[in-house]
């Protein structure tokens, strides 16, 4: 017993600065954000209620929403191929194809928002390549748009979504689909009855981590929509910084917040269902 | 009848496969045996279509496999770790080759419980593979690998995962398997006595060549290099030199003493090694009265090994290794006693010793 609560003492001692650093910047901040959240202007859930009657307001979560899934299937739709690449690549090419994918991370947000603006904007290379190939006649409006926002998000989010869908096809036993081929399944077979099933829950994962990350950007939207597309994290900072409505920010925050937990619980509960076997 | 011909593969400079040709008889158990990196893999991974060899040709009565992809070839191959569809459950698994011919719901169905009850796990039909012991996975894949009667069994060390006990009984239903099915089956392994326990005939790969392809027996007693003579159990190699041949005896030189041998052997040349496995070794204590073939010698080592007891023996030709029933009448051999070692003249095998040396040299 002695022993026991001993280690239980230690085992506390060696807990309290994580507990700590986690209550003072965490806990704490975002319980602040919820009380704020029914309590400014005064008690009550008007904030909430906001958001069922505020068209605008609507306009801004749908938009969000639309977009942060639109950036999630793109985003895990090229990183499926790319992750597929690089698993049936040779050392050199998957090294190549690794750096080109973990450069850009080291690049600020802000820049390359900026650099697409540069590529993309009217009299940019890309506008440049499409008339000058005769393929359109006027630049197309590739910024200050959805579609912007659109090539930005997904830009920065595709090595999100390609990692853990290659960490994921790196554990597949190489033997399954030979084993697959042995038993008189074509490649195409193989890859749709054994290859891709044994992929999912890769994809899950990226699709989670892509959709939660796209659904809080801020700096692309800004950079890339021009003002024209505004997203939830937007409309969040011009609440508290401008129009000072803390407390309509602040339920934009919290309801940006279950969504996130909701995806994230969502995840877990199926891939533990998977893994069950159930 | 499968006839692999002259078939080759080469990796840059090195030579996984180096010229190795084999017939294989429907109906029969054929193993490759040969230690780890020998090119047996590589082999049986040509036959299933996965390696592509740099020469050579692989035919299937009498029509080349080399153009025909893994999927045409109607094989079935018992992978190393089974390699079972981990989404997939028992059922499913078993069905797989089944739903890829497109045979209809009932055959499948038919055809999977079928497989499941000839290895015995009908009532684990809608288990997934991880639910599942190393023994019943291994049974999954046979029965998957039986289930569409492929042309030919191919089985990848299938028993190399599971511990000892569990290997033994189920190299007994493995044979008994084999038997029933009546298909053709060819393992690979590195474990001899998995080969020579469940084989028709074995082939003996070293180094990307075969060394010698015969049924068990011969392979065991009449070993055609050095390196089979080693690979297979123990042996003693007694370097000889002819004096004379007199009728079906030949007489031969070992060291100051004169050896008689009768028949068995390829040796042409003068100069030969005898081949003499340590049980076919007779230990008398000194002075007994013995045949033709007598050495002396004091013992150096013995241990005892249940039902034999192995004694290292300094002779005048060498050291000899010999193994006597642990039941022998003779008192046990201890350490510093003077013996005599002594054979039968049909009890070696005469190799060339440029034989021995050549598989000594590369084995």
């Amino acid at each position: 017993m002695i022993a026991g609560s001993r280690q239980t003492r230690a085992f506390l001692l060696f807990l309290t600065p994580s507990l700590v650093f986690l209550t003072v910047l965490f806990a704490y901040p975002v319980g602040k954000v919820l009380l704020v959240s029914v309590t400014d202007p005064e008690l009550g859930l008007q904030n909430y209620r906001l958001l069922i009657e505020n068209a605008a307001l609507r306009r801004v979560f749908l938009t969000t929403v639309r977009i942060a899934g639109l950036t999630t299937l793109i985003a895990v739709a090229v990183g499926y191929v790319l992750a597929y690449r690089m698993h049936t690549a040779g050392e050199r090419e998957l090294r190549l194809i690794i750096f080109c994918l973990m450069f850009p991370l080291w690049t600020s947000v802000l820049v390359r928002a900026f650099s697409w603006v540069t590529l993309l904007q009217s009299n940019g290379i890309v506008n440049g390549i499409l008339i000058g190939t005769g393929l359109t006649e006027r630049p197309i409006q590739l910024v200050r748009n959805e579609i912007g926002v659109l090539i930005g998000m997904v830009h920065v989010m595709i090595p999100y979504a390609t990692l853990p869908i290659y960490a994921v096809m790196k554990g597949i036993d190489a033997r399954l689909p030979q084993a697959a081929r042995s038993l008189g399944a074509s490649s195409l077979q193989t890859f749709v009855r054994i290859f891709f099933p044994l992929t999912l829950p890769g994809i899950g994962a990226a699709m989670i981590l892509v959709f939660i990350t796209s659904i809080g950007f801020y700096v692309t939207p800004i950079v890339l929509g021009g003002g024209k597309v505004v997203m939830i994290a937007e409309y969040i900072s011009v609440q508290i910084t401008e129009t000072l409505r803390w407390g309509l920010g602040a339920m934009l925050a919290t309801v940006l917040l279950a969504i996130v937990l909701l995806f994230v619980f969502a995840f877990r509960r199926l891939t533990v269902l998977r893994e069950q076997g159930a | 009848m499968l006839e692999v011909v002259n078939l080759t593969k080469r990796y840059g400079e090195s030579y996984a496969l180096n010229d190795v040709s084999l017939s294989i008889e429907q109906g029969t158990f054929t193993t490759i045996l040969g230690p780890s990196g020998s090119g047996k893999s590589t082999l049986l991974m040509s036959i299933a279509g996965f390696v592509d060899p740099t020469a050579g040709d692989i035919r299937l009565n009498g029509r080349s496999l080399l153009p025909v992809p893994p999927e045409r070839r109607n094989f079935g191959i018992v992978f190393q770790g089974y390699a079972l569809f981990p989404h997939l459950s028992v059922r499913d698994n078993v069905a797989f080759p089944l739903r890829m011919r497109r045979l209809s719901s009932a055959e499948t169905e038919r055809r999977v419980s079928e497989a499941l009850a000839l290895v015995q796990l009908q009532d684990y039909a809608d288990r997934f593979p991880r639910q599942l012991s190393g023994g019943q996975q291994q049974r999954v894949a046979l029965a998957r690998a039986l289930v569409f009667k492929p042309a030919l069994v191919l089985l990848d060390e299938p028993l190399s995962a599971l511990d000892k006990g569990l290997r033994e009984a189920l190299r007994g239903e493995l044979r008994r398997l084999h038997r029933k099915v009546g298909m053709t089956f060819v393992l690979v392994t590195h474990d001899q006595d998995e080969a020579l326990e469940l084989s028709d005939r074995v082939a003996i790969i070293n180094k990307g060549r075969l060394e010698q392809c015969d049924d068990p027996v011969t392979l065991y007693n009449a070993p055609k290099t050095r390196f089979v003579a080693e690979f297979l159990g123990k042996s003693n190699f007694i370097p000889v030199r002819k004096l004379g041949v007199d009728g079906a005896v030949v007489r031969l030189q070992a060291g100051g003493v004169v050896l008689e041998h009768e028949q068995a052997g390829d040796a042409t040349g003068a100069e030969a090694v005898l081949v003499l496995r340590p049980e076919r070794i007779q230990i008398a204590p000194e002075g007994a009265p013995v045949g033709p073939n007598a050495v002396r010698g004091v013992v150096e080592e013995t241990s005892f090994r249940g039902a034999e007891i192995s004694v290292t023996v300094r002779t005048e030709i060498g050291t000899l290794l010999a193994r006597a029933p642990s039941a022998h009448p003779f008192v046990r051999p201890a350490p510093g006693d003077r013996v005599v070692l002594h054979w039968m003249r049909k009890a070696g095998y005469l190799l060339d010793s440029a034989d021995g040396t050549e598989a000594a040299g590369s084995g």
